[in-house]
């Protein structure tokens, strides 16, 4: 079998100059039968540049039918790892939100007897910012194992996308970053859970602000589109000019936990819920990095009823 | 808050917590009688929460949903359908994370009230105050 995908491999990377060779051969042994039959010599090599142009064209579409196949097969390893998370997540949540209520309830009592002790108090703020935090994870969490019921209605994306954008103006202020937007003008409108895709937006903008450390460029570019099916869809690109991500991590960034970033409230989850919106919609997200030099997130959503 | 502030004269309400976890009935219990207008009474079980209830007829109960052997909706039905504990009103305290997923049940035999876990103190006092008025 391994040698056999080997050979496979070897062929769709050396096709060209196996079929070269072979027109070449096959040229010789006809060319060399059919000695002063120009009528002949002309038909053979229209043959072989047909046979040659054939071939390639098969090696080209079953490289290609391939990859979908690849990538077919890395979407349902995602699915079946946010379903198998979302199990466990729903088990674990009711067990660990207890002992957080506890705490919650004796910092609440702490406070109210320390009430003169500063550091003391600034001990227990500490830990209740800390519960939140975790209370904030086990959220998360949850909303793969929910069967979120989204509330459709025909929108248009361009104003989701503002408000979206709205909620973390303070961030681009601060980080000096230009947001470049362009618009398509006669867009169709999307079916979708309004509050859902807000949150993604402002997941994949706040994802994207971070990676500007030093300012840059936020683009937001929507336009329209057609699938393999004909099916009509509206593209939204969310770019920036930020560190990239290298080739060997881009494959996981939808994982759960998968996380590029260091900072202390960074869960890892939000790709990876985006996505689980996205699919809900019954739409794609992909990723396209160069380190150094930024990222590119494409989202095709349908434009029917979903 | 007012309706809360320590008053001379006012009467405490008695509330009633029936909720598995022991150190959250006996956190909550500090943080609720530390204001000075609650008395309140824990119960680690069901079965021992229902007999309280007729016994001390508090004026509200605090019930966990999920419990071990009597569930939070078996105790609220019971409570319901006892002539001597049926006006009482109940908050479901609970570690389910939305409304939504806590079943049409629980709604029907403890009103609308919930709150979930995690909670704040005021929040719940928030929510008592609501209840009992």
């Amino acid at each position: 079998m391994r040698r056999k995908n080997r050979f496979r491999l070897n062929f769709e990377k050396n096709g060209l100059i196996m079929i070269a060779v072979m027109m070449v051969a096959i040229y010789w042994v006809f060319d060399y039968l059919s000695a002063g039959h120009y009528l002949t010599r002309t038909m053979i090599v229209v043959l072989v540049i047909v046979y040659g142009v054939f071939t390639q064209t098969l090696i080209n579409s079953r490289k290609a039918a391939l990859d979908e196949k690849d990538r077919v097969h890395q979407r349902l390893i995602q699915s079946e790892k946010l379903a198998a998370l979302g199990a466990v997540a729903a088990g674990v949540a009711h067990e660990v939100k207890n002992p957080l209520a506890i705490i919650v309830q004796g910092i609440e009592f702490l406070k109210t007897s320390l009430y003169n002790d500063e550091r003391l108090l600034d001990v227990t703020y500490r830990i209740e910012k800390s519960v939140i935090r975790a209370d904030t994870i086990v959220k998360g969490l949850l909303s793969f194992s929910r069967d979120i019921s989204l509330k459709m209605e025909e929108m248009d994306v361009a104003p989701v996308i503002d408000e979206a954008l709205s909620f973390v103006e303070d961030q681009i202020r601060k980080k000096d970053i230009h947001v470049k937007k362009r618009y398509e003008s006669k867009l169709p409108q999307i079916v979708m859970d309004t509050h859902q895709i807000k949150q993604v937006f402002t997941n994949l903008f706040t994802n994207a602000i971070e990676a500007m450390s030093e300012g840059g460029i936020l683009g937001i570019r929507t336009e329209p589109g057609k699938d393999n099916s004909d099916q009509t869809h509206v593209r939204i690109v969310v770019s920036d000019t930020g560190e990239g991500i290298p080739e060997d991590r881009i494959r996981k960034v939808f994982d759960p936990f998968f996380t590029t970033k260091n900072s202390d409230g960074n869960t890892g989850l939000g790709l990876s819920i985006t996505k689980g919106i996205i699919d809900k919609h019954y739409g794609t997200i992909e990723i396209q990095s160069e380190p150094g030099r930024g990222s590119r997130v494409i989202i095709e959503l349908p434009t029917g009823m979903v | 808050m007012d309706f809360f502030k320590s008053k001379p004269g006012v009467t405490k309400k008695t509330i009633l917590i029936i909720d598995d976890e022991e150190d959250f009935c006996h956190f909550v219990k500090l943080n609720l009688e530390q204001t000075g207008n609650f008395e309140v009474l824990t119960a680690v079980n069901g079965a021992d929460g229902i007999s309280m209830a007729k016994r001390y007829q508090p004026d509200l109960v605090l019930l966990d949903i999920i419990m071990p052997i009597m569930t939070g909706t078996q105790v609220a039905e019971s409570l319901r359908n006892d002539k001597a504990t049926k006006d009482i009103p109940i908050i479901f305290v609970t570690a389910i994370v939305k409304r939504g997923e806590v079943g049409a049940r629980d709604y029907q035999f403890g009103g609308n009230y919930f709150v979930f876990k995690p909670v704040k103190l005021d929040e719940l006092i928030k929510e008592i105050g609501a209840k009992i008025n």
